[in-house]
């Protein structure tokens, strides 16, 4: 499965069990349409810390890293570019 | 400050280094006669020991967690868990080590993880010193565990901040020299952006301290309430970025688990040497109380509470110095070493019969100071919802 696709099946099994993982666009704003909340947001880190195998400093818990599935896959490969640095 | 910091310095591989680990916090013990100095009557009237903190401040304890430049020990999580278990174990007053613990997580955290050059170098010498004590306000009259319902506001005004609101059950507000105050900053955003974290000065026209409240325990620990009346704040003293207060609290609240849950560790291991030293001495129908099952398993009991514990708080010590959410982790070391630390002080005094329950044997304040535990930094039950959550229910 794709990162985009892992991406997708949690935030809608989590957040949105009413949406399709593919139908999800991928600018949709999640905080502002209320598909994840505060405590979504800790639960979405949690998520990609483990299954990406990455650190989200405590800087990073800012809305706007999270607002879309866009968003949230730059932040991954931000992670990932610079730990194979 | 002498007596711990030598050794800090030293530090890089102390994680590593069971000697200096050593060093530093059997350095602690000579200190145990000034944290200790009248504390059951201070406990008993309420009054917050001056000199045994002036005590903390010269052994280095207010600067464990800021950085060397400001005369702080710099120390990482793990360093400053074990040190503060060390104080738990010496320090009989349970107040005191709750006033460190928040001092360092309230102000001294925050200013240095996310506090900008100036606001550093204007506050965090005073903080590391002890002269200036630290204190934050998140909690209202309406809003406690539902912590992001808070009204306090602050508007910003050309170079300044305006806040107004109240605040209540501050810890150290009274003794306090500067305050995190946490408001919302944005009416039309939620928890995440719409609240930020502002420094501000004890003194500053408007704010007005509440008369010191009285508490079941930890009442050597002073607590206010505070009322913000259109209080003027330098635009300079945000902590961090304007709406970033929810992700300032978050990491605050990983360090107040560590730190304040760190202090009762080490009461919770002095706690238990104590009750086997008595279980081996009380002799009743001819022997050993410890002789007795019922006696022997409650200490086995509280053995495995405590070592429980300590795993709890070395993963949320890891988590803290890994930068990762540990969320979940913070969550469950809250949860189990507060209801642990109450298990534990009731069963203290179980072992110890009436003796345990008189005020004298300073046994049963551990218990008045541990209840606490239960509600601040997020009742049990907000711990078990979050918990839940991140389970994914
Ligand atoms: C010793 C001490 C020190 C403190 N220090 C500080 C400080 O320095 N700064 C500060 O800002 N605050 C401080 N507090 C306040 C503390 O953080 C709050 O008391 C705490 O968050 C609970 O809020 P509350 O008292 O309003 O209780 P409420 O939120 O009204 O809760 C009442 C009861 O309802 C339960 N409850 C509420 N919501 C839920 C839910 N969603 N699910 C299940 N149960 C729920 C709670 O668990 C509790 O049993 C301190 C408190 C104490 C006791």
């Amino acid at each position: 499965m794709t990162q985009s696709a892992t991406l997708r099946d949690f935030i809608c099994a989590e957040f949105a069990p009413d949406l399709k993982p593919g139908e999800l666009p991928a600018d949709l704003d999640l905080i502002d349409s209320g598909i994840i909340d505060s405590l979504g947001v800790l639960k979405l880190v949690a998520f990609l810390e483990g299954r990406f195998d990455i650190a989200i400093a405590p800087e990073e818990l800012d809305a706007d890293l999270y607002r879309t599935i866009d968003s949230i896959e730059a932040l991954i490969a931000g992670k990932r570019i610079g730990s194979a640095a | 400050m002498a007596a711990i910091a030598s050794a800090a310095h030293r530090d890089a591989a102390f994680e590593t280094e069971p000697d200096l680990a050593a060093e530093l916090t059997d350095g602690l013990d000579r200190w145990a006669d000034a944290f200790n100095r009248g504390w059951a009557e201070d406990d008993w009237s309420g009054r917050f020991g001056e000199e045994r903190w002036r005590a903390l401040c010269a052994a280095g304890l207010t600067g464990l967690v800021s950085g060397t430049a400001f005369g702080g020990l710099g120390l990482s999580a793990h360093q400053t868990a074990r040190i503060l278990e060390r104080l738990g174990t010496i320090c009989h007053d349970g107040g005191l080590g709750f006033t460190l613990a928040s001092h360092l997580c309230s102000t001294c955290i925050p200013i240095e993880r996310f506090g900008s050059s100036p606001l550093k170098a204007r506050y965090l010498h005073g903080l590391a010193t002890g002269t200036i004590v630290g204190a934050h306000a998140i909690t209202e009259p309406d809003s406690g565990s539902d912590a992001f319902a808070m009204r306090t506001r602050m508007l910003r005004d050309g170079d300044d901040y305006v806040v107004s609101g109240e605040k209540c059950f501050v810890s150290n507000a009274p003794i306090a020299g500067l305050f995190v105050i946490y408001a919302r900053s944005d009416p039309d955003k939620g928890a995440l952006g719409g609240f930020s974290a502002l420094a501000v000065e004890r003194d500053t026209p408007g704010l007005s301290v509440g008369r010191s409240v009285r508490k079941m325990g930890l009442r050597t620990a002073p607590t206010a309430d505070l009322h913000l009346d259109d209080v003027r704040v330098p635009a300079a003293n945000l902590i961090g970025r304007e709406g970033q207060g929810y992700s300032i609290l978050d990491y605050v609240m990983k360090w107040e688990v560590l730190s304040v849950f760190a202090v009762q560790l080490g009461e919770m291991r002095r706690r238990l040497t104590t009750a086997i030293a008595y279980a081996r001495e009380r002799q009743q129908f001819g022997v050993a109380i410890g002789s007795f099952q019922a006696v022997s398993h409650r200490i086995a009991d509280m053995h495995i509470r405590i070592e429980s514990a300590a795993n709890w708080l070395a993963r949320v010590a890891a988590a803290v110095a890994g930068g990762g959410g540990a969320s979940l982790e913070t969550a469950a070391a809250k949860l189990f070493i507060s209801e642990a630390n109450v298990a534990t002080a009731l069963d203290a005094i179980r072992i110890h019969g009436g003796a345990g329950y008189m005020s004298e044997t300073g046994i049963e304040a551990g218990l008045r100071d541990a209840v606490g535990g239960l509600i601040y930094s997020g009742t049990s039950d907000i711990q078990r919802n979050r918990i839940a959550a991140m389970l994914g229910l």
